[in-house]
């Protein structure tokens, strides 16, 4: 890389200062949290960042919304997990350091062919070809059980090469910290990115593709280098999974994967550098944590993905943002009437489509008449009358609190208030 | 002395319309050309032939004696022509440093960006700095194109187009929307910051015609009609029938 590069990368005036922080957070957590369902937890977190700030890549910072993107994830693990079992019996296995290079080149191998139909177009045509060819990919994968090992997937075994440099990668802790060193290097990365010349660019086609020719560069030439870089950060992320799981199925590449890329990249917001990042921790928290505690977790996230793009379209991340501005201005007020209060407001509505939800199940599923579900620590009987009308209750006042907050908002800050807010977001853009 | 750019009986029709029925137009270095005509001319969408947005159906456009009809826009921007549009298009998302910063990367030798890191930065950022002060936005130079009044849109617009050093330059509509006191210190604007250009304009207030050019083309339903000195083609018998005959030269129809 050129001096330039670094230039932009070091010059004071940016904010690197969330990098180092992820450094540190990612170096403490697993001190903190010991257990080896945690550290393994840690170790999803780690891959599911890298896995969103590749799509984020794409969505937030070139617009192009893709709907495959679990194929370039998918297929670096596959390599990665042949690479890890030995190409050709033994003769030709990587040691497990090296495995998600393996993933990373697969993916960017994959997105560079597939990108040359994909982004030919971008906006809806893009997303419906991204689609397509998810489809397809997957599709082709349980056709070719040699390779993709069918319904039951290609397992693998980390700990067969035996410890590398002293280290026993076997262990669910220095496999950890292998993911958590990739993860911080591919932010690294991808921030760097960001402030590149192409990265400039690649905002620029985001708002006006059709300027972009008009200053001399082909939109088209700059979607596909975006694609085939994001194309191998998400093969990385799919290597650092075939490495943490030691199996790879076809679920990896299908389109449930994908449509989890896009909701959870969004939910931590796509207008924010910090944004996917956080967006990986609640992907591995929803679809983990929160399974084991409901059977309806997908229906909570259906319902908080909604409630997200109509009501906090820049995410976590950009939700958080404007409250920062408005107590950076010194403005409590508009800090809780932005942040505290709607989120207080959201969540009690939430939990009160919660309780119904599981009342409808407990009806549903119930062994014997009178049986009791818990809902956040109470115990209800989806029986008794008067606990429905509690929980419509709850519902209906938490729902219209907020529509009225919605509307005093608007009324006292109409415009200005949604205008900042982009502006604040926009400008925690790298 | 040979044209910087020419065009050569350029016909464009869609369909069974004709938009453009055989314009021949040669244009001298360092000239001004303004482009007139009543609404539905065919003055942008000739702009859109030479600026590579539209292919013509036969003809030729040379830039510098050589061919670029029907090549695509990026293309015809690397060879040194450069347009403006009557709607702003800028890059809205983005602030108005970051605007010129993308306008100025070709100019700078960034080809593909990610194969070449051509010069240091300081280079362009000068050169950002100048454009800013230029245009007068050096204290909007963070602010989101999007948050703009439209004057400094407009600005910002010709900026962008000016920044890359084109040697052509096509600008549609550039007072489009603005009162009188902002065209005026706006033609300015244009005249300081183009000189030594070549300059296409597409223009409908007279004033600003008269003020800023130097050769006058006259095209109506898609026929160049008169082209010569501004005094020359104001006196045309045709132009007058045509455009300015009604108003006496004096404003716009539209307005």
């Amino acid at each position: 890389m050129s001096p330039g590069f670094l230039r932009d990368l070091t010059s004071p005036a940016r904010p690197t200062t969330g990098l180092l922080v992820l450094a540190l957070v990612l170096g403490l957590a697993p001190l903190i949290f010991r257990s080896s369902l945690s550290v393994n937890l840690l170790t999803q977190m780690a891959v599911a960042m890298v896995a969103c700030l590749s799509f984020n890549l794409l969505y937030g910072q070139g617009g192009m919304l893709s709907f495959g993107h679990a194929v370039y994830s998918g297929l670096g693990a596959y390599l990665a997990i042949h690479a890890m079992n030995g190409i050709g019996g033994a003769l030709f296995r990587l040691p497990v350091p090296l495995v998600p290079l393996a993933g990373a080149l697969g993916g960017m191998v994959a997105a560079a062919l597939l990108g040359l139909v994909a982004t030919r177009r971008a906006g809806t045509p893009f997303a419906m070809i991204t689609l397509g060819l998810g489809e397809l990919v997957a599709a082709a994968a349980l056709m070719m059980p040699g390779i993709f090992g069918g319904e039951g997937g290609i397992a693998g075994n980390r700990a067969s090469g035996g410890p590398i440099a002293g280290i026993d990668f076997g262990a669910a802790l220095p496999v950890y910290f292998l993911a958590a060193a990739y993860a911080w290097v591919a932010a690294v990365l991808l921030f760097a990115l960001a402030r590149t010349p192409l990265g400039r660019l690649l905002n620029a086609v985001r708002d006006n593709p059709e300027r972009v020719e008009f200053i001399g560069y082909d939109p088209r030439w700059i979607r596909y280098w975006a694609f085939v870089i994001a194309g191998c950060f998400a093969g990385l992320a799919g290597g650092l999974a075939a490495v943490a799981f030691e199996i790879v199925t076809t679920e990896a590449l299908g389109a449930s994967r994908s449509g989890a890329y896009l909701l959870f990249t969004f939910l931590g917001g796509t207008q924010h550098f910090l944004g996917p990042i956080f967006g990986g921790v609640l992907m591995v928290l929803a679809s983990v944590v929160f399974s084991e505690l409901t059977r309806a977790w997908l229906l909570y996230l259906g319902l908080v993905f909604i409630f997200g793009v109509l009501f906090a379209p820049g995410g976590l991340t950009g939700v958080a943002a404007s409250v920062v501005a408005a107590l950076r201005r010194g403005d409590l007020q508009s800090a809780r009437a932005r942040g505290l209060a709607p989120a207080v407001a959201g969540l009690g509505f939430l939990a009160g489509l919660v309780a119904l939800t599981e009342m409808l199940y407990g009806l549903q599923f119930r062994s014997s008449p009178g049986q009791r579900v818990r809902v956040l620590g109470l115990a209800v009987d989806p029986s008794r009358i008067d606990h429905w009308a509690w929980a419509l209750l709850v519902t209906a006042v938490f729902a219209g609190w907020f529509g009225w907050m919605r509307r005093e908002v608007g009324r006292r800050m109409p415009q200005a208030d949604l205008s900042e807010t982009v502006a604040e977001s926009a400008k925690a853009t790298p | 002395m040979t044209a910087i750019l020419e065009l050569r009986d350029v016909r464009l029709s869609l369909g069974t319309a004709h938009i453009l029925r055989g314009i021949s137009l040669p244009v001298q270095s360092g000239e001004r050309v303004a482009v007139i005509g009543p609404n539905g001319a065919g003055k942008s969408t000739l702009f859109d032939v030479i600026s590579g947005r539209r292919a013509p159906s036969s003809g030729q456009v040379l830039l510098q004696g050589e061919r670029i009809d029907g090549r695509p826009p990026y293309r015809i921007h690397r060879r040194g022509l450069s347009r403006s549009f009557q709607i702003t298009s800028l890059f809205s998302r983005l602030s108005v440093r970051e605007n010129l910063r993308c306008a100025l990367l070709c100019s700078e030798g960034y080809r593909y960006p990610l194969l070449r890191w051509a010069k240091p930065p300081a280079h362009l950022l000068g050169r950002v700095a100048h454009w800013l002060s230029v245009l007068g936005l050096e204290a909007r130079s963070e602010t989101m194109v999007g948050d703009l009044a439209y004057a400094e849109q407009r600005a910002l617009e010709l900026g962008v187009t000016l920044a890359g050093n084109a040697q052509v330059v096509l600008l549609d509509e550039p007072t489009a929307g603005m009162s009188r006191t902002e065209t005026t210190r706006f033609v300015e604007l244009i005249r300081r910051a183009s000189a030594g250009r070549t300059l296409l304009i597409v223009e409908h207030d007279m004033s600003v015609v008269f003020e800023l050019a130097d050769q006058v083309a006259v095209l109506d339903a898609g026929e160049l009609i008169a082209c010569g000195a501004p005094a020359t083609v104001r006196d045309d018998p045709r132009v007058r029938a045509a455009y300015l005959g009604p108003l006496h030269g004096a404003q716009t129809p539209e307005r």
